[in-house]
């Protein structure tokens, strides 16, 4: 009891009881609508978290104080490890990563029940019920099949160490914010599956969720880009998304919870598509809940699958479970579900709303096809197969493409219904200057179609969003009479959900334009001698010299090369290729000079025994757009997240009709 | 307020909602046949004795799963060749593609490309990395 073991056991156990307890509490509370019981299941759950967090810290102290009894530290950490590093250590594996989710789960779900306290006791009772039963399942992972406590009989006097790979700052960053936007769909999905329960289905539940949803979509969208950057900066391929089915395993939730988060507006503006509203998240979570099974059971051999973990029979049942248990519950409330309201034509913005919903979730399934293709094929054919990237890339070019387009268009198309002359007049600027751009590229030599088309798209769209910006700032300019920053940052602070949603779109089309740049990449592999060149696109590299150092960790072995371009020399890449002693591995540190133009990315993949070293470099166009529109992204994030809380807004939206319930059939 | 579509009864709208619904979903369906017929879209996996078993065409890409045979390593220039092994057949496979960082003898591979009934020439190679850091605990 007094070893960081003993400790985590017990708190492990205390957790799952509260949790447990938590669970029974809230339906007892929500079925007898008797909010002191409710509320005792609140806090019981708010219990299980405080455990669920004394766990973790006693597993983080055993990482510390290299406990190597613990067959987790042992496996995952060693002596050698610097101090930020046991934090990677701690979710690096299977358990310590399952512990992570369950103690983010439990504080959100406490933070996120105490928030919504204003709301209907019964709401907040089946949403908490709700959430007790997914900690508890995730506890009784922890406490049976995948106890991070475990002992081993026979101490080691080191541990084997952490991966290599995921020894780096991204690596410290990537997993958690994948794993806090995971779990903060939770909340929506408990409060909408709360909603289906105690038929409260007005737009209650989204409202007090919008947050959680914005945060949790938010924290996975640069998970994924940090994911891509870390790929891109350590694994030396000279890529950032390989199609991976652990990668495709964070980006089908993203690809739905977009099109969730797009589709609620129309609920709240329009009380339209409450069904499509209840099953997105439902499969948002379903998919977020899949994702961890499939990088946490081993069933796909990919690449950085961490382990052939024995959960992978616990995760499924649970998966059927809320599935099915989630269908069954949207069936049973089809009648309340009925949308208050119709599309009225196919040119306004709910028709454009559900266009780019419909992309999105067809994006998602072609995720999950390229993802699941080779399960199923196996289990029905019994021939194993692998999908890779030519399957996914030609399909989400189109895909992209016309998400791309919809980015643009939405913005300018009214609610309801827009006449075709009206829509021609504020189309032609975007599309005209979308055109221009499409034609100079043309007769500048550009001949790749899905190259052209994006950056045309690019330009329509930001076009597009940025006549937004000038039409508003206009108006708070002429009203306040006020030089054209202070309007726009008024036009920004008044209305933070549209326009930083728009500044969101503006980070996507940065980003589109980086990804186009990899139709221009170009790549070499030599072998070059000591003071020998080798060329890459219009650079030279010059291999000038070796530098050999070590550490207590690794050997270093770093080239020494010249950069010239067009005569002009540029400095200097240092590209090493270590050795790790503890893992008895080598690993190859890239080289990258990068520039909004084109990054030079230079890896060394051997050094010979006379000296030679085999290089390879990559010329990659526009990739530092990707990394620029990501942070611009986060700028809009920080808007919209910033943006007051709403209070009940929907309530007093303009474009409210109510239609008898016989026309809505 | 206004009954914008009452010239269009419900049966018609519900009529253009799954026209519109089919021709969306045929549209997608189409895409991913598409796409799963580009060239490399899907590759199927063989263990040697299957590689040398069915024979060989020299075009078709597969993914070539085994275990390195230790000390069939050669590296000459660029070119890395080896045997990979599932214990009853041996294929030379030959390379040209960097070398994973785990990539050593007795490590588990996965090479892809194609076998023209003599060697395998792989465009690139894996190695699975996570069983080594088991094996040492």
């Amino acid at each position: 009891m007094g070893s960081p073991a003993g400790l985590g056991a017990v708190s492990l156990r205390a957790a799952l009881a509260f949790c447990i307890a938590a669970l029974l509490l809230s339906v007892a509370g929500a079925l007898r609508r008797d909010r002191a019981v409710a509320d005792a299941g609140r806090r019981s759950l708010a219990a299980s978290f405080g455990f669920t967090g004394l766990a973790s810290a006693a597993l983080l102290a055993a990482l510390f104080t290299h406990d190597f009894s613990i067959a987790y530290v042992a496996k995952y950490s060693s002596r050698s490890l610097s101090a930020p590093y046991m934090f990677g250590a701690f979710w690096g594996g299977m358990e310590g990563s399952l512990l992570f989710w369950t103690v983010l789960l439990t504080g959100f779900a406490t933070i996120a029940l105490g928030r919504a306290r204003t709301q209907t006791p019964r709401l907040i009772a089946w949403a908490g019920a709700v959430l007790a039963g997914v900690a508890a399942f995730f506890l009784l992972l922890l406490v049976l099949p995948a106890d991070p406590f475990a002992t081993l009989s026979s101490v080691p006097n080191d541990g084997a160490g952490l991966n290599p790979l995921l020894q780096s700052p991204g690596m410290l960053v990537h997993p958690p914010l994948l794993y806090t936007g995971f779990v903060g769909f939770s909340i929506p999905f408990a409060f909408a599956m709360a909603a289906l329960i105690s038929k409260r289905l007005d737009t209650a539940w989204l409202t007090a969720t919008r947050r959680w949803t914005l945060f949790g979509w938010s924290a996975l969208s640069v998970g994924i880009v940090l994911g891509g950057a870390w790929a891109y900066t350590e694994l030396g391929w000279g890529g950032y998304w390989a199609w991976d089915p652990v990668e495709n395993a964070s980006f089908m939730p993203w690809l739905t919870a977009t099109a969730f988060l797009h589709s609620v507006v129309i609920q709240e503006k329009r009380r339209m598509l409450k069904v499509w509203n209840v099953s997105l998240i439902l499969i948002t979570y379903a998919l977020a809940i899949f994702g961890t099974f499939l990088t946490r059971s081993g069933i796909l051999s990919s690449i950085h699958t961490f382990t052939e973990g024995p959960i992978g029979k616990w995760f499924l049942p649970f998966l059927g479970f809320m599935l099915l248990g989630g269908i069954a519950i949207v069936l049973a409330r089809l009648n309340e579900l009925r949308s208050d309201n119709r599309f009225d034509s196919v040119m306004s913005r709910e028709s454009a709303f559900l266009a780019n919903n419909v992309l999105f979730v067809a994006a998602a399934f072609t995720v999950l096809w390229g993802t699941i293709y080779p399960i199923v094929a196996e289990v029905i054919t019994g021939v194993r197969l692998s999908v890779g990237p030519p399957f996914f890339n030609s399909v989400f070019v189109p895909l992209g493409l016309a998400i791309l387009g919809l980015t643009g268009i939405g913005p300018l198309i009214s609610w309801r219904r827009m006449s075709k002359g009206a829509f021609s007049r504020v189309i032609r600027a975007p599309l005209a200057a979308g055109g221009i751009v499409v034609v100079t590229l043309a007769l500048g030599g550009i001949r790749s179609p899905g190259a052209l088309l994006a950056f045309g798209l690019c330009t329509f769209t930001t076009v597009a969003i940025v006549s937004e910006f000038v039409r508003g700032s206009r108006v708070h300019r002429k009203r306040d009479r006020s030089s054209w920053p202070v309007a726009l940052s008024t036009t920004i602070a008044r209305n933070r959900r549209r326009y930083g949603g728009y500044v969101v779109h503006l980070g996507v089309v940065l980003i589109v334009i980086g990804l186009a740049g990899a139709a221009f990449g170009t790549e070499r592999h030599a072998l070059v001698d000591v003071a020998d060149s080798m060329r890459v696109g219009s650079y030279t590299l010059t291999y000038e010299d070796q530098r050999d150092s070590s550490t207590a960790e690794k050997q270093i072995n770093t080239a020494v090369i010249g950069v010239r371009k067009g005569g002009e020399t540029l400095g200097q890449l240092f590209p090493q290729r270590n050795f790790h002693f503890a893992q008895r591995q080598p690993q190859s540190e890239v080289a990258i000079r990068t520039g909004p133009i084109e990054d030079l990315y230079v890896v060394i993949t051997s050094f010979d025994q006379d000296g030679a070293a085999a290089i390879r470099a990559f010329v990659n166009p526009l990739t530092w757009w990707i990394w620029a529109g990501a942070a611009v992204m986060l700028g809009g994030m920080t808007i919209l997240l910033s943006s007051p809380a709403p209070v009940r807004a929907a309530a007093r939206v303009r474009t409210e009709v109510r239609e008898p319930a016989v026309a809505a059939r | 307020m206004e009954e914008p579509h009452s010239t269009t009864t419900p049966p018609r709208r519900r009529a253009k909602f799954w026209a519109g619904g089919g021709i969306v979903l045929a549209t997608l369906a189409g895409l991913l046949v598409w796409g799963m017929a580009q060239p490399g879209a899907a590759s199927q996996y063989v263990s040697p004795t299957e590689l040398v078993g069915e024979g060989a065409d020299g075009a078709t890409e597969v993914r070539l799963s085994g275990t390195v045979v230790p000390g069939s390593i050669e590296r000459q220039g660029l070119t890395t060749t080896f045997t990979v092994t599932d214990d009853r057949t041996d294929v030379v496979v030959t390379t040209d593609s960097p070398m994973p960082d785990a990539f050593k003898g007795s490590s588990e591979v996965v090479a892809i490309g194609s076998f023209d009934g003599e060697t395998f020439a792989a465009g690139r190679v894996f190695a699975k990395c996570p069983s080594k850091f088991k094996a040492k605990v």
